[in-house]
C-alpha cells in the first residue's frame, strides 16, 4: 500500500490503515515528543493528542506534499500548542537547582576528560527535559528540527528578538545541564 | 596547567543523533491511541464560521431580543394582575368652585302709599275724574281684597282695611312691572290726590255719611 493509498485508506476510517500508519511514524514521532515534553509519560499524551490531530487534518492532506514532513509539521504545531496550553510550565523560565551541591559551570573552557560530545543520547535528552519549556521549544524548534529564526518566532507566536534571546539562554541552560550531567548529577 | 577548549556542544552533531533516535513500538499506546482515535471524524465535514462571528452576530441580538421579549411580557403580567386589596382611592377630586351667584337684589319695596279706601270711594263718587284703566284696577284690587277677606276672615276689620289698602297698591305696582313707572305713578296720584282732596273736600263728608267706612263691601265701579 502506497503512502497516498494509506492516507485515504486513514480518511475512510480504515482501522488497519490506521494502525499501520501509527506503526510507522511511531519510533521517530514518539522520539519527538520525548524531546518536547518534559518526561516519558508526558510525551505519550503529547504523542495521542498529536495523532489525533493529524488524522483529524488528514483530510486536507495535499497529495503533492511529503507525507513525512507534513506530519512531522502538523506533530510540531500540536507539540507547541500542547506546551503553551499548560502554561504555568510554560511561562516560568527560571530552572530549579540544587544550590547545595557546588557545580562545577565553567561555561567557557572544557578539559578532555569533560567533553560535552561524549554524552549518550539519553543523557542529552535528559538534559534537554530538564530545560523549561519555553526553552524547550526553541532549542528544539531551532537547534535540533532545524527551523530558521523567523519560522521559530511565527509558532511560537513571539518576535525574532525574542526568539534570539530565548535561544541563546536556552543553549546556556542546556550546557549547564549537560555539565551538571557529566559531574553525576 | 590543563589545555582548555572552548566549552561548546557539537549541535550538529547532537542533531545527527536525535534524528536517528527511534523509540521502539509500543502496543499498549497502539490501543490508547485507537480507543480515541475512533471517536475522531476523518470525514471532511461541513466548516462552522467562527465562534467569534457567531456571538457577535447571532448570540448578542438574539440575548437582547429574549430579554426584551422578558421585559415586555412580565411588564403586561404585572399589569394584569388582579387587585387583592381594594385600592385606596387616592385620587383627589377637585371639588367644583362654584362662584356664589350674585343675585339681582330685589329692588326696595316702596312702601306703598296708603290710599284710604275712603278716598277711592270719593273717587268713585267723582266719575268724571275715575279714568277706566284704574277702574280696571280696582275692580281687580277688589278682588284681591276678596280673597285676603276671606283668608283672614278672623282678623280684626280695622286692620284688614289697613292691609287691604297696601295690597291694592302692591299689587297695582307689580302689574306695572316698571318701577320707574311705578314711582312716578306715585307721584301723578300724589299730585291727583292734592288736587282731588281740594276738589272733594266736599264731597266726602256725603259720601262718608251716606256709606259706611267697611272693607266688606264690594266696590262697585261704574262701568262707562
Amino acid at each position: 500500500m502506497s503512502r497516498n493509498e494509506l492516507v485515504q485508506a486513514c480518511i475512510k476510517n480504515d482501522k488497519t490503515a490506521r494502525h499501520q500508519l501509527i506503526e510507522q511514524y511511531y519510533g521517530y514521532l514518539m522520539g519527538m515528543c520525548r524531546r518536547y515534553a518534559k518526561n516519558n509519560s508526558q510525551a505519550g499524551t503529547f504523542f495521542n493528542q498529536a495523532f489525533i490531530e493529524v488524522f483529524k487534518n488528514l483530510p486536507y492532506y495535499n497529495d503533492t506534499e511529503n507525507l513525512d514532513e507534513w506530519i512531522k509539521k502538523a506533530f510540531l504545531h500540536s507539540l507547541i500548542f500542547q506546551l503553551k496550553s499548560n502554561r504555568t510550565e510554560y511561562y516560568i523560565t527560571t530552572t530549579i537547582r540544587v544550590e547545595d551541591k557546588k557545580v562545577n559551570t565553567d561555561l567557557f573552557h572544557q578539559t578532555e576528560d569533560h567533553d560535552p560530545n561524549n554524552l549518550l543520547l539519553e543523557d542529552y535528552l535528559n538534559a534537554l527535559q530538564k530545560l523549561p519549556a519555553s526553552f524547550r521549544a526553541v532549542y528544539n524548534l531551532h537547534v535540533i528540527d532545524e527551523l530558521s529564526l523567523k519560522e521559530t518566532a511565527d509558532i511560537l507566536e513571539i518576535n525574532e528578538e525574542s526568539a534570539r534571546n530565548s535561544i541563546e539562554r536556552s543553549r546556556n541552560e542546556f550546557l549547564k545541564n549537560v555539565n551538571l550531567k557529566m559531574q553525576g548529577y | 596547567m590543563q589545555d582548555k577548549k572552548p566549552y561548546r556542544i557539537d549541535e550538529i552533531a547532537l542533531r545527527e543523533k536525535f534524528a536517528n533516535y527511534q523509540v521502539s513500538f509500543n502496543p499498549a499506546c497502539l490501543e490508547i491511541l485507537e480507543n480515541e482515535v475512533a471517536h475522531v471524524k476523518t470525514h471532511s465535514s461541513l466548516e462552522l464560521p467562527d465562534t467569534k462571528k457567531i456571538i457577535r452576530f447571532i448570540a448578542i441580538p438574539v440575548v437582547l431580543i429574549v430579554l426584551g421579549c422578558v421585559a415586555f411580557f412580565t411588564y403586561n403580567y404585572i399589569q394584569n394582575l388582579p387587585a387583592t386589596e381594594p385600592i385606596k382611592d387616592t385620587t383627589v377630586v377637585s371639588k367644583p368652585i362654584i362662584e356664589p351667584k350674585i343675585e339681582a337684589q330685589p329692588t326696595q319695596e316702596i312702601k306703598p302709599a296708603v290710599v284710604a279706601v275712603d278716598t277711592i270711594k270719593a273717587e268713585i263718587a267723582k266719575r268724571d275724574t275715575v279714568i277706566e284703566v284704574s277702574s280696571q284696577k280696582v275692580k281687580s284690587v277688589a278682588k284681591t281684597i276678596s280673597t285676603q277677606k276671606n283668608n283672614n276672615s278672623k282678623r280684626d276689620t280695622n286692620r284688614v282695611a289697613k292691609i287691604n289698602s297696601i295690597q291694592v297698591d302692591s299689587v297695582s305696582k307689580k302689574n306695572n312691572g316698571d318701577t320707574t313707572a311705578t314711582t312716578k305713578n306715585r307721584d301723578t296720584t300724589t299730585k291727583k290726590k292734592k288736587k282731588k282732596r281740594k276738589n272733594s273736600l266736599d264731597a266726602t263728608d256725603d259720601i262718608r255719611q251716606s256709606t259706611p267706612n267697611s272693607a266688606d263691601e264690594d266696590v262697585v265701579v261704574p262701568n262707562n
